[in-house]
This record gives structure tokens, sequence and C-alpha cells, in this order.
């Protein structure tokens, strides 16, 4: 944690982090694409704990994901890239998915973070079930995200 | 007589180079831009890790991005669509990314892009190669399917 803490640039005051909804995804989910009020100084991540509950209230996955933002850009590598979303949600029905993202100037990745981690649904994204603990410092305000599976 | 002799050759000479000039110059980009390509093709290839044929992959649709589709050979866009046929799904969507960068000059790789869809459509992740793959069949001009729902992906299994 001091490593990655030592990496880190100080962010723009100013910075924001907002998502931003794709218009007309597939029924029956929510795609959004990640967007920074100013461009990154030094790269870094958007980071988002991700905490999903059935129907019936009890906790079923519990992790955290990450998208790359590159030196310069407003947005993720996979916006940069011609991806149409960042992140979507399709869940069985009655599961609640509750996210909170922020974005980390010059965070360096733990390694703990992979695609396909076990205890995720990250998918391709970099992600762990175990809490990374990121210092917040250089970081913007949460995006916080409840979406209900209908 | 000499004189009008040696500015026909002159004026000759000035065309041919003109002529040939341009072509040089593009088959030189052409040859640089390919041998670039190919050897991120071989580096996804022969990639010790999947996260360093991840980001192999990732480098060859930021090297596609912005340059003449038709700068690149057949032979480079069939070597990149062959990444396709990799099992990693994050490859397939920076690869599928690489090919929409290349438009309807990659548009022989549209079939097997569609072929790849369901699969990556019903995968379950927040972001899957189909995020990438819909969006290059539309630079292709190909309309994809729409996508499945929750249910859908269901009934498949």
């Amino acid at each position: 944690m001091a490593q990655n803490q030592s990496q880190q640039q100080s962010i723009d005051p100013k910075q924001k982090l907002t998502a931003k909804n794709v218009k007309h995804p597939p029924q029956g989910t929510t795609e959004i694409q990640w967007q920074l009020s100013k461009k990154s100084k030094s790269g870094g991540y958007i980071v988002q704990e991700i905490t999903t509950t059935n129907a019936s209230g009890n906790q079923t996955y519990h992790y955290w994901e990450a998208w790359q933002v590159s030196k310069g850009s407003k947005g993720t590598i996979y916006k940069d890239q011609g991806y149409n979303y960042d992140d979507m949600f399709r869940d069985p029905s009655g599961t609640t998915v509750n996210g909170s993202a922020r974005f980390y100037e010059g965070l360096q990745l733990p390694s703990s973070f992979a695609p396909h981690s076990p205890g995720t649904i990250a998918g391709d994204l970099p992600a762990t079930s175990v809490n990374p603990n990121l210092p917040t410092t250089n970081a913007t305000a949460p995006v916080d995200r409840v979406w209900t599976a209908p | 007589m000499r004189r009008k002799n040696d500015r026909m050759i002159g004026c000759i000479c000035f065309a041919v180079w003109l002529a040939t000039m341009p072509n040089i110059a593009n088959a030189g980009t052409n040859s640089m831009l390919n041998s670039k390509l190919e050897q991120t093709v071989q580096a996804v290839r022969s990639a010790g890790s999947p996260m360093e044929q991840i980001k192999s992959a990732q480098h060859l649709a930021e090297l596609t991005k912005g340059v003449a589709p038709s700068s690149v050979s057949d032979a480079t866009v069939s070597d990149i669509t062959s990444l396709l046929d990799m099992p990693e799904d994050a490859v397939r969507g920076w690869v599928a990314s690489a090919l929409g960068h290349l438009g309807r000059r990659a548009k022989v790789a549209a079939p097997k892009l569609l072929a790849l869809l369901p699969e990556a459509d019903c995968m379950q992740g927040d972001l899957t190669s189909a995020a990438s793959i819909r969006p290059a069949l539309k630079r292709m001009g190909v309309e994809p399917p729409p996508a499945p729902t929750y249910s859908d992906c269901q009934k498949r299994r």
C-alpha cells in the first residue's frame, strides 16, 4: 500500500468522475461510460467496489474492479479504443448491485487485480475480491450507484 | 538541338521521379506499419502470460487507431484476424478494436466476429469483448444482431 501511495501524483482538486448512461442499452441491463471532467495529469485507474445481493437480500459478490485511464485522457482505455461501454450490469431478476467508484490519479494497480479473478464477475476487467485498501488522498469523490435487476 | 534534347531528357527524368517518389514513400510507410503490426501479432502469440497477451493485444489496437486502412496489407489483416482464435476474451476484445479501426478494410473478419458475439454477449462479466465487437462490426458496415437479455442467455446455457 505504501508503494501505491508513493507513486500517486496529486490530483486536480476540481477533477470529477461521472458515470454517463449509454443510450438504448439491451433490455434488462444498464450500461455506462466513465467520464472525467478534466484530462488525467499522469494517468491512473478508476476503481469500483461492487457488492451484489440476491432477491433474498443475501450478499452474492463483493469485489473491486479497475479501468485504466491514460495520461491526457478523460475516458478509459476502452472508450479511447472504441468500446461502446465501460461497465454493464446484467444480473438475475431481483439482484441489487451497489457500486462505488473513484478515479485514483497516478495509481499503479496492485498485482492482486487480474482479469477473470476468482470471486469476481468483472469479466475482462482486472479485479480482485481482496480489499486493496487504496488511499483516497489523490482520488476523486465517489460515484455511488444502485441498480436492481428487473 | 542538343539543348532541346537535354531539356526533353530532363523533363522525362523529372516526370519519372515525380511518378515514382510517392510510391516509394508509401511503400516505405506501409512496410514499416505492417512490420510493426506483424511484430505485435507475434508478441500476442508468444506472450508468456495472459496479462502480457492482453497488453500486446491492447498495443495492437493503439497501433491501428488513426492509420489509413489502405496502408495495412491483406496478409496483416489476416494475421490480426487469426488472433480472434485465441481463448482469452480480453485479447479478442482488443483485437476486435484493432480490426474496427480498419473499418471496411477488415470486413473479412466480420464472419468470425459475428460467430464470437453470442458467446461474448452471454459471458458473465461487467465488461466483455461484446463491447468491442459490436462497434467494430458497425465500422465494417455490418449491422450486429441485437444484444440478448439475461433470460435469453439463461435459455442458451
